[in-house]
């Protein structure tokens, strides 16, 4: 799926797996190059850190 | 009535032969008054009366006797060029054969047939060589180039007649005056030109619109262009500086009717990217946009089965195969021809390419136009740490550095104790990590001080050990000790493996591409990519035919970008053709050139085996003569 511009990690894993209690890390683990990014996990301060409208994100574990 | 000193029929009439057959009788006389009588077949009168119009013998009274002439025979068209003896691999795939090949007004007009009987005002003897279509070049960044420099030297004589310009989101248009100065930045830190070279040779002279640049470049190329219009110059035109956010619907609409014209105007597609940033680590303008606006702007490429070319995350397998997957969702979506570059294979995750390229299959079996871009050339980078290489990006604490614009104040950063153990623990971190940056491997290309010219040709390392310091060290003390003028090389990046990368090339679903020709100049040579294909892929490692590798970088390429009018050998196409030797050509060593506005080193390939180079009809370059000067004959071949 693709981010919302501005959102963080956690805005897309409290969007799609709301059922998840450990749905931030599972978010984080699943895409490291977004995790690695400046300010994408928590609130940003610095918004331009956040997710773009462009970036992938991956809902679900890479297949084995 | 005829000249003065011409004899002029006074009487003629019709008679019986000897053998029966139609003679003419006819009275000549001369200037000096004596008259003569002549008798000719009318087998031989009767066509020049035709040709004459005349209808009746009374009628060629007065007229000159030169008219009953047997007129000549028709003579041979003549011809531009002909091209005799040579090999024609016509770019189809088909086996080569042997035949001419014949232009005119910038047209092939025979193929194949011999053309002995025919002349032409330029004969290329190609006995032992191969006439083939001028190659194509589908991802260059030659567009600040061009405005300097209509040859796109050294382009040309690698048999290149065709360029695609405007990669990456950046074209060099639309761009309007108070953003020329942000884009001349992301052009130099992206497409690594020197300030000096870009600020002198590109003089806007068009003004801002795509249309009246297109019209500017047409006036003054050698070569043919084929524009891509960058996303995020669309973007800056539209958002105007607050272009780090998405679009509104209305500038989404007004991005829509912009591209429009672009397309209208020439452009071959629309360009755009997911890893490019700005001089302040920012992500480029497209990156900024909603999904939606691509999926806007590819329904505009729709209206004229126009190109979507991206840059993706090519360090990421899986995200490859996402930006794969949706581009075959846009190309079916939208029925547009989509291509993404580069994709290199890399030794350590041999798998990756495999991966790639099976997703690639699964959007092409499934009917999208789906195209990873594949360089012949393996990855070496050059550098001095004067200017900022794209590498150093990747080294904790190297990037601010290498980026300080004064020469000297960067000398003293670099003699700075504490700025320079930051730069040695960033290093080492990096050569310590597992596929890292390994600074031992790094090779010194060549020295400022003969003192250090034993060096040249020694890795870091071994120079390192001589000194009894670290790699890291010696990186910054030979800067330092040559007032950063050391050149060194990072050798053997990537895509080294022949066996690997000819397997990717003679791919069917690969395009053959990414040299990123005009970009990069300091950092690596990115013209010789055809001649590699030919000496290392063709001639020695047998991945291709001869026939096969012409075919992906002429007629596939066209067929690809939707450039109809050239890519074969075929009667009634432009008349671009290169004619080299299938048995030396080859990329030539890489040197430096100072050729560049503002001097600085790029490096540059010269050709090896091609014999002559001809766009649209006028020969522009040859082995004999090299550029020819004057020849301007390129077009927009979207045009």
């Amino acid at each position: 799926m693709f981010a919302h511009h501005g959102e963080t990690l956690a805005d897309v894993a409290a969007r799609v797996l709301a059922d998840d209690p450990s749905r931030v890390q599972s978010l984080m683990s699943w895409n490291l190059h977004l995790a690695l990014r400046r300010n994408v996990v928590g609130q940003p301060d610095d918004p331009a850190g956040a997710l773009l409208g462009t970036d992938i994100v991956y809902t679900e574990p890479p297949l084995a | 009535m005829t000249a003065a000193h011409e004899p002029e029929i006074v009487a003629a009439s019709l008679a019986a032969g000897h053998d029966g057959l139609a003679e003419v009788a006819v009275d000549i006389r001369y200037s000096n008054g004596a008259v003569r009588t002549l008798t000719l077949p009318y087998e031989t009168v009767g066509p020049a009366l035709v040709a004459s119009g005349i209808e009746s013998l009374d009628d060629l009274v007065g007229r000159p006797w030169t008219l009953l002439l047997e007129p000549p025979a028709k003579a041979s068209p003549a011809m531009d060029i002909i091209i005799r003896n040579g090999t024609i691999v016509d770019g189809t795939g088909a086996p080569g054969y042997r035949g001419d090949v014949g232009i005119e007004n910038g047209r092939i007009v025979s193929v194949g047939p011999s053309l002995a009987d025919s002349d032409a005002a330029t004969v290329i003897d190609a006995t032992g060589r191969v006439v083939a279509p001028g190659f194509v070049d589908p991802h260059t960044h030659v567009d600040a180039q061009l405005l300097f420099d209509p040859y796109a030297f050294p382009a040309i004589e690698h048999g290149v007649t065709t360029v695609i310009t405007g990669n990456c989101s950046l074209s060099m248009a639309p761009v309007r005056p108070d953003h020329r100065d942000r884009f001349s930045r992301m052009f130099r830190l992206i497409e690594e030109m020197p300030a000096a070279a870009f600020d002198r040779g590109v003089d806007w002279r068009w003004g801002e619109s795509f249309t009246a640049m297109v019209d500017e470049i047409e006036r003054d190329i050698a070569l043919n262009v084929a524009p891509l219009v960058g996303h995020s110059v669309l973007r800056m035109y539209v958002l105007g500086d607050d272009s780090r956010r998405p679009a509104t619907p209305d500038e989404v609409e007004q991005m829509c009717t912009l591209l429009r014209d672009c397309l209208a105007a020439g452009a071959v597609g629309l360009s755009t990217s997911y890893v490019d940033i700005e001089e302040d680590m920012r992500p480029v303008p497209c990156r900024w946009a909603d999904h939606s606006e691509l999926e806007a702007l590819c329904a505009v490429l729709g209206e004229r089965d126009r190109m979507l070319q991206i840059v993706h995350e090519f360090f990421d397998a899986d995200l490859t195969v996402s930006r794969i997957e949706m581009l075959g969702d846009l190309s079916r979506r939208f029925n547009i021809p989509t291509t993404l570059s580069p994709l290199f294979h890399n030794a350590a995750t041999p798998r990756t390419t495999e991966v790639v390229m099976e997703a690639v299959d699964r959007e092409v079996s499934s009917g999208a136009r789906v195209w990873p871009q594949v360089q012949t050339r393996p990855i070496d980078i050059s550098w001095t740490m004067e200017e900022r290489s794209i590498m150093f990006l990747v080294i904790p604490g190297w990037w601010p550095v290498l980026s300080i614009p004064s020469k000297q104040d960067k000398l003293d950063a670099l003699a700075d104790p504490a700025t320079r153990k930051v730069l040695i623990d960033g290093l080492d971190a990096l050569s310590a990590a597992p596929g890292g940056l390994d600074a031992s491997s790094f090779v010194i290309r060549d020295v400022m001080l003969e003192s250090n010219r034993h060096l040249v040709g020694r890795t870091v390392c071994e120079a390192a050990a001589e000194r009894g310091t670290s790699p890291a060290e010696t990186l910054i003390d030979l800067a330092l000790e040559e007032e950063l003028g050391t050149w060194f090389m990072r050798p053997n990046i990537g895509h080294v493996d022949v066996e690997a990368v000819g397997a990717l090339l003679a791919h069917p679903n690969v395009h053959i591409g990414a040299s990123d020709a005009g970009a990069h100049v300091g950092s690596f040579a990115t013209y010789g990519d055809t001649g590699l294909l030919m000496s290392r892929f063709v001639r020695e490692s047998g991945a291709l035919t001869l026939e096969a590798a012409v075919k992906k970088v002429t007629s596939d390429v066209c067929a690809i970008w939707g450039l109809r009018d050239r890519g074969q050998l075929r009667e009634g196409l432009a008349a671009d053709v290169v004619v080299f030797d299938p048995d030396t050509i080859a990329r030539g060593e890489e040197i430096a050139s100072d050729d560049f506005p503002g001097g600085g080193t790029r490096w540059i390939r010269r050709s090896i085996g091609v014999d002559a180079v001809i766009v649209n009809g006028t020969v522009t370059w040859s082995a004999d003569g090299g550029y020819v000067d004057g020849a301007r004959a390129g077009v927009i071949a979207t045009r």
